[in-house]
């Protein structure tokens, strides 16, 4: 279907809520488990890079113990030490010597003989700060303090502590300043003091970049040293630092390297510690401000991307962007020192795929819901259970949701069996033949009935175009078989031909309909042929019976009127009667075969220019003789000049004489019948209007009607067909125009014919 | 001239005798045929002025007759009135479009009518004699 999601304003607001969350929890640390993991690993993965060669380790070890005896050793041994190593640049002497003991004095000669042994000093808990008892340099004191992380692994340390008023600087930090020369820049102490004034206050914390694990460093044995295994030359100008490793004596520093396996001595610690303050390539953290926008922008472009793309290529381009930010992240580690915590982006990355994935699937939803309203706009019968569950997520998510779309799937499901049962029952059925052609104009379905009858008379029905041009021959119509295949796909207008074939009588009907893009041809077929049959029965019945009426007729007709002159008194008059009621039949039988002849089609209409003028005068003298033996004056309104019109002037002539002979028939002695013509704009109008009886305003609908006569008591004497006006509207009509009555009882009528003015040419 | 005799074709001998009285009272001579081929007969042996005939008859009908009247010497001249059921007006015959006869009459007709149609070929002659 479609893979774009809609971006909705609601839809991004979730999603920066979700985003600002996460934004939280990483600052309060959830992430830090993965973050150090990931830091941890990147340390791991890089491995050991090969540290400098200015830092030396002397252990006292398993084996020195062995020969100087039980820890604590006699302080005389670092006296020879420092004798034994007096080339070096710096001693550092890892052990805290607050105790004092009588070879203090010594030691402290020689200490201070070299003048660049720095001993460590121990801050206590309650904020005293223990100064080694051996003589020394204040200025070669600093704390040996190291700093664990949550998970007690070491990543970082602080190279300034304060103590109550004092300021005790890290012993690495003395070292990097005495040994390089430089100054260690510390932060502004003033302004960290105010924040707290109890307790030990950390400054200056970094991020020690370790070189590698256990045994980095070079190292040799204490008791190796005194034996003077080494030339005295090993030590020159190098940082030695002396410390405990033998096992027991010393606690074991976890560090990034060592997770799971042996951690390292301090010294080792002492000595990544020195190694990064000399090569200066402390690790620092993206500050957090920035890496929080950066979140937030990178989530947002991540975000519209997974709109605009589909759910596949999210889930392959959202796992492609995690692994390349912790690439980036080991990256920017390890060559630029710089740490970017990469799990809130990987959590980012994560919500961002599953906003856009639920905003996708909303979406479909969505689409569902819309399908299931087109399916109920679509049924017979909508669903009985008409609960919007089935609309949005809770109709996918929730029990009662799917249990409402299962309902109306069901329901659905048996009115289609029920429809189809019905289209089939009724277009399968042999009551009339049934003919599919899909959009392709190739047949697709054709029932027995249908396929009976072609194949009898060897039409193909296998494609909608040849099969029109094989009944072309048959069809009554003889219409335009190019013009109908042209438009046999165009929705307007069902076309209904006649076919003949086999001595039998067809209607065919055309329709067309589409269901979604396609357009599908139904041709229905009903055997008409009793109908055909009736009705050529009828026209032959009425033909037969009006020429056998006419003969008798003439005779009677003639007769009588022979009789009525050469009698005389009563019998004279009864002889008229005979006469004039026969005129009256024949009057009938004609008007009724007039009116036979429009509804067949058989009346033969001639169109002329005709001048309606004309006509009126015409009918007025013609109506002259009824007229004045009612005492009726005919008066004719027509203006001085009308336009022609194309209609049938005979025909025409005798509506309006009918109407007229009407007018007069309904009209008591003496009330004036006028003829008025008027040239209206777009038709011309001609009304017959009469102060007579009128029509009952109940009766005035059905007057056209065939053999519907008024009845009051006034007009119940005057005789007549009932089909006068029948035949004066279906002869009007037939001529495209219309015939209008408008009467008031006892006031009298008007009968109106309009005829719309046809465009010429 | 002396009377002039119109030819009355008609199986109805009721219709026949009908023109034969309203005609004979205008003081025209009458002679009545049964059918087409009665009536050529009588064509033969006299000279007719007129000829009015029925279409449905049997032997020959109207139709035939017209056409055979029409295609002689003899009969080309006479007037023929066609009696119809049909309406004057639409009358004109479209079976045999070759000949048509001079006047249609419908049935049933009055004695005016009747004269009216006759007096269309007869009168003027009646007058000048």
């Amino acid at each position: 279907m479609f893979k774009r999601a809609h971006i909705t304003v609601k839809r991004i607001v979730i999603f920066l809520i979700l985003i600002v969350s996460l934004i939280l929890f990483d600052f309060a640390g959830f992430f830090e488990f993965f973050n150090n993991y990931f830091y941890d690993l990147s340390f791991r993965i890089r491995g050991l890079i090969p540290p400098e060669k200015n830092i030396l380790l002397i252990k006292i070890d398993d084996k020195s113990l062995k020969r100087l005896g039980r820890w604590p050793i006699k302080r005389s041994y670092y006296t020879h030490l420092i004798e034994k190593v007096k080339s070096a640049h710096t001693i550092m002497l890892d052990f805290i010597m607050t105790e004092p003991t009588l070879e203090d004095k010594a030691l402290g000669d020689a200490i201070k003989s070299h003048g660049r042994v720095m001993l460590p000093l121990l801050i206590e808990d309650n904020i005293n700060i223990n100064y080694p008892a051996v003589p020394h340099e204040m200025k070669n004191t600093g704390h040996v303090q190291i700093e664990q992380d949550g998970d007690g692994v070491v990543r970082s340390v602080y190279h300034t502590l304060i103590a109550g008023s004092k300021k005790v600087p890290s012993i690495t930090s003395i070292i990097y300043e005495n040994y390089t020369g430089k100054t260690f820049k510390r932060e502004n102490i003033n302004r960290v003091y105010k924040k707290k004034t109890k307790g030990i206050i950390q400054c200056d914390r970094m991020k020690i970049n370790y070189v590698g694990g256990y045994d980095s460093f070079d190292n040799i044995s204490f008791i190796d040293v005194l034996d003077n295994i080494y030339p005295p030359n090993l030590f020159k100008d190098k940082i030695v630092i002396v410390g405990l490793t033998a096992t027991g004596t010393t606690d074991i520093i976890r560090t990034p390297f060592l997770k799971h396996r042996k951690g390292m001595p301090g010294i080792e610690v002492h000595a990544n510690i020195l190694h990064t303050l000399i090569l200066n390539n402390a690790i620092h953290d993206l500050p957090a401000w920035l890496r929080w926008l950066l979140a937030l922008i990178f989530s947002l472009s991540v975000f519209f991307l997974f709109m605009i793309i589909s759910e596949k290529w999210s889930a392959i381009s959202g796992i492609f962007f995690i692994i390349s930010i912790l690439i980036l992240s080991y990256i920017s580690l390890t060559v630029f020192n710089i740490w970017v915590a990469p799990t809130l982006y990987c959590f980012c990355i994560f919500f961002a795929f599953l906003t856009s994935y639920i905003s996708k699937f909303e979406d479909a939803v969505a689409m569902l819901g819309n399908a299931y309203k087109t399916l109920e706009s679509r049924l017979r019968w909508p669903p009985e259970d008409k609960q919007n569950a089935y609309h949005g997520l809770s109709g996918l998510f929730t029990k009662k949701g799917i249990n409402t779309q299962v309902k109306v799937l069901k329901d659905v499901g048996t009115q289609l069996s029920f429809e189809k049962e019905l289209s089939d029952r009724a277009l399968m059925s042999d009551i009339h033949g049934v003919l599919l052609f899909g959009k392709g104009r190739e047949r697709i379905l054709i029932n027995e009935y249908a396929s009976g009858l072609f194949n009898e008379h060897k039409i193909d029905t296998s494609i909608a175009d040849t099969f029109i041009k094989s009944i072309a021959p048959f069809l009554l119509e003889r219409p335009d078989i190019e013009s109908i295949i042209k438009n046999l796909y165009n929705e307007q207008g069902n076309p209904t031909y006649t076919l003949a074939i086999g001595k039998r009588y067809f209607k065919i009907d055309f329709s067309c309909f589409s269901v979604e893009d396609s357009k599908y041809l139904l041709i229905i077929i009903n055997d008409i042929t009793k109908i055909k049959e009736l009705e050529l029965l009828k026209s032959h019945l009425i033909s037969v019976v009006s020429h056998e009426l006419k003969n008798p007729m003439t005779s009677i007709l003639g007769f009588s009127e022979i009789l009525s002159k050469n009698l005389t008194g009563k019998m004279q008059n009864f002889a008229a009667i005979i006469n004039r009621e026969t005129e009256r039949l024949v009057r009938f039988l004609n008007t009724f075969l007039d009116i036979t002849r429009i509804e067949e089609g058989r009346q033969p209409v001639k169109l002329t220019q005709v001048n309606l003028k004309e006509v009126i005068e015409d009918v007025a003298n013609a109506s002259k003789p009824i007229a004045d033996i009612n005492k009726i004056n005919i008066q004719t309104d027509v203006p001085e000049d009308i336009d022609n019109i194309i209609i049938d002037k005979d025909l025409t002539k005798q509506c309006i004489f009918n109407l007229v002979e009407n007018a007069i028939k309904y009209s008591p002695q003496g009330r004036d019948i006028i003829i008025r013509l008027q040239d209206l704009d777009e038709t011309i109008r001609i009304d017959v209007i009469d102060h007579g009886y009128g029509i009952k305003e109940e009766d005035l609908e059905k007057i056209f009607d065939k053999f519907f006569r008024s009845s009051s008591e006034k007009t119940k004497n005057i005789k007549g067909s009932g089909l006068g006006l029948t035949f004066v509207k279906e002869a009007i009509e037939l001529q495209g125009g219309q015939l209008a009555v408008s009467s008031k009882y006892n006031e009298g009528s008007t009968f109106s014919i309009v005829f719309p003015k046809q465009k010429m040419g | 001239m002396g009377v002039k005799k119109i030819l009355i074709v008609d199986d109805d001998p009721d219709i026949r005798l009908l023109v034969d009285f309203h005609m004979s009272s205008e003081g025209y001579e009458v002679l009545e045929a049964s059918d087409g081929m009665d009536a050529l007969n009588i064509i033969n042996e006299n000279t007719v002025d007129i000829i009015i005939t029925d279409i449905t008859m049997p032997n020959m009908d109207g139709y035939e007759l017209i056409r055979k009247l029409k295609e002689s010497k003899k009969g080309i001249d006479i007037p023929i009135i066609l009696l119809t059921g049909k309406k004057e007006e639409d009358s004109i015959i479209t079976e045999n479009t070759e000949y048509q006869p001079d006047e249609f009459l419908s049935k049933p007709f009055t004695k005016d009518a009747l004269l009216k149609k006759i007096d269309k070929f007869l009168h003027k002659e009646q007058y000048s004699k």
